[in-house]
């Protein structure tokens, strides 16, 4: 479901040239769990960026669904991240004056869904997470691993096909952040596909497949093993 | 200085704000400039002298009740009382008065049948007005009572002797005011002796060109149709008593009426009033606009210390002293401002031009371009000192705890 | 979806108190400042009879000296002669007409010993007066042609007269001392008060009508006469002093005014006027020329400089002051909106397209707009009470603001606020999805 073929991110900053994703191919099936490891400024979160459509890349081809993303304009580049992306934070990034609810509600605002549709959305995926009794507290009143889970909830409320989730256990303790890797299990074993950057090898482990970014290199591990040495 | 360009630079970077804030200080630039030069201008017209004691003077007009070729007699009776009043220093009639937005005026000649050598406003009274007018003679001399002629029309056409004032005779003979004594006017088609030179007396139109060039003739006049402002003036502090006692020896007679009666601080009041309404406007506008451009400037300010926070912190790890943050900021401020009152200038002046034209006033000297540069300057420094010193307290730790 | 908007709108002003309160304080000042001197401005401008304006005009003949007419060039005089007023009122063309002079007099209720004789300004006219005018009536009428011809000793007493002599009651039929003559009361006026008082002259625009009516005739059989209240020109000395002497000369001091309904009676009349010159200037008279001239009601404002400058200026200022006043308010929107790049980041990763973004803060600005409307609406009333005081020699009706002008100051307030907040919002809304979310 996601193809990127010779795919390529290069940053000019006052007119040095930094390459920061070297050309790579990549492919991820329908259901797959993706995780994505490497140290810090090796071209991470740039490639999480270009994956959920939030950033351009320079070169290359990336085709999401079956469509070519290269030549969408904004218009469609925001529905196709409503309909088939859900994203999740390391930081959460509740909407603290907006209670879980509304928190959750916010994708779905963005699409044409009646009321009672979203009302059962949002239900949806405040039970799935274990937090609809809580809809009309507040982010503050939550703690950290809550407020992930409703990051999540607001992730998955518009059914998308693929999660990318960028540290989501980065600001947790490992016992709050093995739950989080739970809920996630879950909900890639329901058939959405999720890559998930992380630094944790333990969670790495997790996922079926797991790629290691170096110095704006992408190469697949065939065991963790190999990631550590 | 060492600021000043990468103060340039983070300007030119930030683009919108500066240029929003250096249109806010072009405005308020020009509308400050403008509005204090009206505002001067009219209280400068404001505070010209009558000429009178107008603290203690007032006018008072009356009906006239006998017939046509009598009330020369009434006038002067009804002088005599109001001469015999308690606390009356003079009392004189005119057909008009200064400042009271109606009277004559007309044009002079130095022969029968030549050219205008200047206009102004026609007055006419008895040799009682130089103790009840307050008028100082600077040349020549004042009447004596055989000058004095009496007459039941309009004096105007009658030759007769006149005193002048300084700003007229000056009109006509700018060169030595004082040759005028002893010459003749033509006017309304007859010869008038000047006899003398008074320093003020502003005929009726506060807003006309010629307010204080006055010729005031020994004519006692009273027309039937149109009875004279008698002019009174009393004992310093007994104004409204002897106003009180006037009018109350005055009714004694059956049938006489007041048509008006008003003090000359009332005439003032009157004449000014539209003057002194504009003025209180631009006031008001003035201090509102400066103090809106004022809070703009520490809106933005303020703005970009919270936003800089992590910068200004940086600077202070790497050295820099608390006053070269303030310092960063006001020199900031400074050069905003700079380039504000650069394009107000270009604003002001055609501001300026479009007022002329609408209201036929003249251009706005530099003196109040100059004033105005200054004004601008410590209001922008005084708006940023607050937010300046906030920025200077921020911890240097900052910037080592990371984005 | 325009409530979600609207009630995420709610929660950004919300979420900054401060910089909303300043915004809304900032259009809500300009537009008041603007408002207040524009109401003003317009008031003191505006038409004063909008159903006659066009057809109503004020009659002008030349009688001046050769002297005298080099001086005033193309402009004649408002008022006209006694003996031409007379002459003229023969005319059966216009629908109405009227001739106007004024005097003070006294005026007292004989039945009312306890109430003080009040000196009243007298409006001296023909009996079409108050059909040409389309002034009012509470009791009574004007006086008939029969009435002016006879010199009847009628009145019309103004609303604020009648308040004051008869505690506002019907007082048609009683009698009045006038002037030390018994008056008997025609009719009393409603409130009637047209701004600016085009009909008289340019010192008098922003007073109240006089506070009596009486035939003309009655005035000139009655000799009342002040040259002081009965805006006299004379540009030439009469044969003498007396009252009459004054009505044969060449002295100006009837404002005449007519009532010509369309183009063609317009022209008939101006024919009229010229014979009737031409016939003068064989007598002797109109030696300078034979011109005349009918001046419509915006024609006379004009012409005579009846409408201050003074509040087009303060018009001119205090626009200059709103656009200041919008600038801060568009470095605060700045402000605003680029404090949210956080929440646009946020959104933007979620799915909502730029548009949904630039709608999103569009509706807050036009919350913005509209609270900072209404604000300005109660500011510029505030405005106008100051100004009241400060015009304390102006009617206060010229200080009063019409529902055209509250919903004009409403629609400014919110045009202003989204054109000056279009480029932030814009701005904000461009703002990148990646950029925000990767320091976080």
């Amino acid at each position: 479901m996601l193809i990127m073929k010779n795919l390529a991110k290069v940053f000019y900053a006052d007119r040095i040239k930094t390459q920061a994703l070297h050309p790579f191919d990549l492919q991820v099936e329908q259901g797959e769990f993706v995780s994505i490891i490497g140290s810090s400024g090796s071209g991470k979160t740039t490639f999480l960026n270009i994956a959920g459509l939030l950033e351009e890349h320079s070169e290359g081809v990336y085709l999401l669904g079956g469509q070519d993303v290269t030549t969408m304009k904004d218009k469609q580049k925001s529905a196709f991240r409503n309909e088939k992306i859900g994203f999740v934070f390391q930081s959460f990034n509740l909407i603290p004056e907006l209670n879980l609810y509304d928190n959750v509600d916010m994708p779905l605002r963005y699409r044409k869904f009646t009321a009672a549709e979203r009302d059962k959305r949002i239900m949806q995926a405040l039970e799935q997470v274990g937090l609809a009794g809580r809809k009309h507290h507040y982010p503050n009143q939550l703690s950290g691993g809550q407020q992930q889970r409703v990051a999540i909830a607001r992730a998955i409320a518009g059914s998308p096909a693929m999660i990318l989730a960028d540290e989501p256990t980065g600001n947790l303790d490992s016992k709050m952040a093995q739950g989080i890797m739970t809920l996630l299990k879950d909900i890639n074993a329901q058939g959405t596909s999720i890559i998930m950057v992380t630094h944790d090898n333990e969670q790495a482990a997790q996922a079926n497949r797991i790629i290691q970014i170096k110095d704006g290199h992408l190469s697949e591990l065939k065991t963790l093993e190999k990631a550590i040495a | 200085m060492k600021d000043f360009f990468p103060i340039l630079k983070s300007l030119k970077k930030q683009k919108i704000a500066p240029i929003l804030l250096t249109l806010q200080v072009a405005i308020t630039f020009m509308v400050l400039v403008n509005t204090a030069y009206m505002i001067g201008e009219r209280s400068k017209k404001m505070q010209r002298p009558t000429g009178l004691d107008e603290a203690n003077t007032f006018y008072i007009v009356t009906n006239f009740l006998s017939e046509p070729h009598q009330v020369i007699a009434e006038q002067n009776d009804i002088l005599r009382q109001i001469r015999g009043v308690e606390g009356v220093v003079g009392a004189t009639a005119l057909p008009s008065l200064s400042l009271v937005g109606w009277g004559r005026y007309t044009d002079f000649y130095l022969e029968p049948n030549g050219n205008s050598v200047g206009f102004g406003g026609y007055l006419s009274s008895d040799e009682h007005a130089l103790k009840t007018l307050d008028l100082e003679m600077i040349a020549g001399e004042w009447f004596v009572p055989s000058d004095i002629l009496e007459t039941d029309k309009e004096g105007t056409f009658l030759p007769s002797q006149v005193v002048v004032t300084q700003a007229l005779a000056q009109k006509i003979y700018p060169d030595n005011w004082r040759d005028i004594v002893g010459t003749t006017l033509y006017f309304n088609g007859a010869p008038h002796h000047v006899k003398g030179v008074i320093k003020t007396l502003q005929n009726a139109w506060q807003f006309w060109s010629a307010v204080d060039a006055t010729v005031l003739a020994g004519v006692n006049e009273a027309q039937p149709a149109s009875p004279s402002h008698i002019a009174v003036r009393t004992q310093p502090g007994r104004l409204e008593e002897v106003m009180n006692n006037t009018v109350e020896t005055l009714l004694k007679t059956p049938g006489r009426k007041i048509e008006k009666m008003s003090t000359m601080r009332e005439v003032r009041q009157k004449a000014y009033k539209e003057d002194l309404a504009t003025s209180k406007i631009l006031t008001a506008i003035g201090v509102g606009l400066a103090i809106i451009t004022a809070l703009g400037i520490f809106g933005q300010a303020r703005y970009n210390v919270s936003r800089r926070t992590q910068q200004i912190g940086t600077r202070r790890a790497l050295g820099a002293n608390k006053w070269d943050i303030v310092r960063f900021f006001m020199v900031e401020n400074a050069v905003v401002s700079s380039i504000g009152v650069v394009i107000g200038l270009l604003g002001a002046i055609i501001l300026n031009n479009q007022f002329v034209e609408l209201l036929s006033i003249n251009p706005v000297p530099l003196s109040y371009l100059l004033a105005g540069t200054v004004v601008i300057f410590i209001l922008g420094q005084l708006a940023v000192i607050y937010p300046a010193t906030r920025a200077s307290r921020v911890s240097p730790a900052i910037a080592t705890r990371g984005a | 979806m325009m409530t979600y908007y609207f009630k995420l709108a709610c929660l950004g002003v919300r979420k900054t108190p401060f910089l909303s309160f300043l915004i809304v304080a900032m259009i809500a000042i300009g537009i008041a400042a603007t408002m207040t001197t524009y109401t003003v401005s317009y008031m003191m401008s505006k038409d004063p009879i909008p159903a006659k304006s066009q057809t109503l005009f004020n009659v002008q003949l030349d009688n001046y000296t050769k002297e005298y007419a080099i001086e005033m060039g193309d402009k004649l005089g408002y008022t006209i002669t006694y003996q031409d007023a007379v002459n003229l009122l023969k005319s059966d063309i216009p629908v109405n007409q009227v001739a106007l002079n004024s005097s003070k007099e006294t005026l007292s209720n004989p039945l009312r010993t306890d109430l003080d004789t009040l000196n009243v300004m007298v409006r001296t006219t023909t009996p079409d007066f108050f059909r040409l005018f389309d002034v009012p009536f509470t009791y009574g009428n004007g006086w008939d042609q029969q009435a002016e011809d006879d010199a009847a000793q009628v009145i019309v007493l103004t609303k604020k007269i009648n308040n004051q002599l008869f505690d506002g009651e019907n007082s048609v039929g009683k009698t009045v001392v006038f002037a030390d003559k018994i008056f008997t009361i025609a009719g009393v006026l409603d409130h009637w008060s047209p701004i600016p008082k085009f009909y008289s002259t340019a010192v008098d625009t922003y007073n109240d009508p006089y506070d009596v009516f009486i035939p003309l005739n009655t005035q000139i059989k009655n000799e009342f006469y002040s040259a002081l209240n009965s805006d006299t020109y004379c540009t030439q000395e009469p044969a003498d002093g007396s009252f009459s002497g004054l009505l044969t000369s060449e002295c100006t001091m009837i404002n005449m005014w007519v009532e010509l309904p369309d183009e063609q009676t317009k022209a008939q009349y101006k024919d009229f006027l010229t014979s009737y010159a031409q016939q003068q200037q064989a007598f002797g008279r109109f030696e300078n020329s034979t011109r005349s001239k009918l001046l419509n009601v915006k024609e006379r404002l004009i012409d005579d400089d009846m409408i201050p400058n003074e509040g087009k200026l303060a018009v001119w200022l205090a626009v200059l002051f709103l656009i200041v006043c919008l600038l801060n308010c568009m470095s605060l929107m700045m402000a605003k909106f680029f404090g949210r790049s956080r929440e646009v980041g946020l959104r933007r990763a979620v799915g909502a397209s730029k548009q949904a973004i630039f709608i999103q803060f569009s509706v807050e600005l036009a919350l913005l707009g509209a609270l900072g409307g209404l604000l300005g609406l109660a500011l510029a009333q505030l405005g106008l009470n100051i100004l009241t005081g400060i015009y304390y020699y102006m009617p206060a009706g010229i200080m009063q603001m019409n529902l055209s002008l509250a919903v004009t100051t409403l629609l400014l307030a919110l045009l202003c606020s989204l054109l000056f907040g279009l480029f932030p919002v814009l701005k904000a809304s461009q703002t990148n999805p990646s950029s925000q979310l990767k320091s976080l």
